[in-house]
């Protein structure tokens, strides 16, 4: 009998794997865009995302009894992950391949969005890392300004000011590219 | 471009990373719970597991060589209890022996072990397995069925090098006894069987779980003195020269589990379940919730398969009542 498999069956708690089963399926989807906003699609945000999660999957039982704030904590641990890969990266350069396709609609929708999103990553790496992190936080992980003014530290009328500017560069770069 | 053009951009990541993420993400959960749980086997557990290795090494994969056998095999059928002297636990885990190595100088997994599924049923566990499952039909008061685990199945090929368990004989200074020569380069094959584990609770204090499962069994080349070796594990875990020889010599190595206990610390009895033999172990722990907890465990075979039921509460009558009633 295998003693290993005693000890981990028995340590197992149902009600307690549930609610982790429902964060994670609930914040997955945000870390991950978040950092294909801030590398770029392909096997370098599912790598980061990877090593966000089990970073806080080490020492969530701090928010065992506060899942929002375990939400917002995993941003932060994320956003640390994003600097540490650009410090090891710096130069290198910054747009990721774009190699997986992406799911959830027709091939046609889906190569059109790919492309969408190839042309968004170049435009991306053409920012400054503030911007790109702020527009990664608004549509990679969805946050409201108020929530982002609270990660980073801006004021939140500087994060509204910052992402306004940001997204009329993207825009007249992405004019200019089509 | 604007607002809404930006927020489609997301996309759900690849439905396989995320199954393999979470994989990887519920084995640190059971890590973590393992050293968070009120009731943790581990202290149970530990003070045998250096024995339970070298037992496991010269002894559970044991098999009464036959000439005519062109391949031996071990199933677990019976128990037999070895009394560890604690001091020579204590030597061993000071030798400077790497115990670890003693699983052989080389595993090769044939098929890994698939993640524990969580049930909520046994009728559920069972059919997801394609068979009828085991259930105790007699709880004691007050205790109620929990969730049911399924552990994957694994093989495993292990080429056997004896340099580590000569070294530990040269460290125990244990030279009445020597390992087998021509063994380095053997190969043995270790099957370890699915196992179900339902879990039972009364409130927050009183946990019982029920194991079933086939034997192990482990695939070992003809010829193999297993006597000899079996003494070597006898002797290495500090029994006397003529008391090992003797044992080694009247366990059938083919069919018993040799199961180390900490003298002076554990209680085990031989039983009976369902008239089949078993055992029966207890460990006392401490006072106190945060202190090692108690340990009970009943375990017994019929027609192949391992039953186990294991509690920190429930005592000897009480496990022993819901053991005779699974069917």
């Amino acid at each position: 009998m295998d003693e290993a498999v005693l000890r981990n069956t028995w340590a197992l708690d149902p009600a307690r794997e549930a609610d982790w089963d429902a964060l994670y399926a609930d914040q997955l989807p945000r870390i991950y865009n978040f950092f294909r906003w801030r590398v770029g699609d392909g096997a370098v945000a599912e790598d980061l995302t990877s090593r966000t999660f089990e970073k806080a999957w080490q020492a969530r039982h701090r928010y065992r009894r506060d899942l929002a704030g375990f939400g917002t904590w995993l941003v932060v641990i994320a956003r640390n992950v994003a600097t540490d890969h650009w410090r090891t990266r710096r130069n290198h350069a910054p747009l990721e391949a774009a190699e997986s396709v992406p799911g959830g609609a027709t091939p046609e929708e889906l190569a059109e969005k790919r492309s969408d999103f190839e042309q968004l990553s170049r435009l991306l790496a053409t920012i400054g890392e503030r911007e790109r992190e702020l527009v990664a936080l608004k549509y990679g992980a969805g946050l409201t300004n108020r929530a982002i003014a609270k990660t980073t530290g801006l004021s939140e009328s500087n994060v509204g000011t910052l992402l306004h500017r940001t997204i009329q560069t993207l825009r007249a770069g992405w004019q200019e590219r089509t | 471009m604007d607002d809404k053009f930006l927020h489609d951009q997301r996309r759900d990541p690849d439905p396989a990373f995320a199954r393999d993420l979470r994989d990887r993400l519920r084995r640190i959960e059971e890590a973590e719970e393992l050293g968070r749980s009120r009731f943790d086997w581990r202290p149970v557990f530990a003070t045998a597991a250096a024995a339970a290795f070298v037992i496991a090494t010269f002894t559970v994969p044991a098999v009464r060589a036959t000439a005519q056998a062109a391949l031996d095999l071990f199933r677990v059928q019976e128990f037999a209890v070895v009394q560890v002297d604690p001091a020579r636990l204590e030597q061993l885990s000071h030798a400077n022996v790497d115990l670890s190595s003693l699983a052989g100088g080389n595993v090769e997994m044939l098929q890994e072990p698939l993640p524990s599924q969580r049930f909520a049923t046994l009728d559920a566990a069972g059919a997801m397995l394609g068979e009828t499952l085991e259930r105790a039909y007699t709880l004691p008061g007050g205790i109620e069925p929990d969730s049911v685990y399924v552990s994957g199945e694994s093989r495993m090929r292990v080429t056997i090098d004896t340099k580590p368990v000569r070294a530990l004989l040269d460290a125990m200074a244990v030279r009445d006894v020597r390992v087998p020569d021509g063994l380095d380069g053997e190969k043995l094959t270790v099957h370890v069987p699915t196992m179900v584990a339902q879990k039972f609770h009364r409130g927050e204090r009183t946990h019982v779980m029920f194991l079933q499962g086939r034997s192990p069994l482990v695939e070992l080349p003809p010829g193999l003195e297993m006597e000899q070796l079996g003494e070597v594990g006898l002797r290495l875990l500090g029994m006397n020269s003529s008391e090992a020889h003797r044992l080694s010599r009247s366990i059938d190595w083919r069919t018993t589990l040799v199961v180390p206990v900490i003298a002076g610390a554990t209680e085990y009895q031989q039983v009976r379940v369902q008239g089949e033999p078993g055992l029966y172990v207890r460990r006392e722990g401490g006072a106190k919730d945060d202190e090692s907890p108690n340990a009970n465990v009943v375990v017994w075979t019929k027609k192949g398969r391992v039953h186990a039921i294991m509690s920190n509460r429930l005592e000897r009558m009480d496990l022993l009542t819901m053991a005779e009633s699974v069917r």
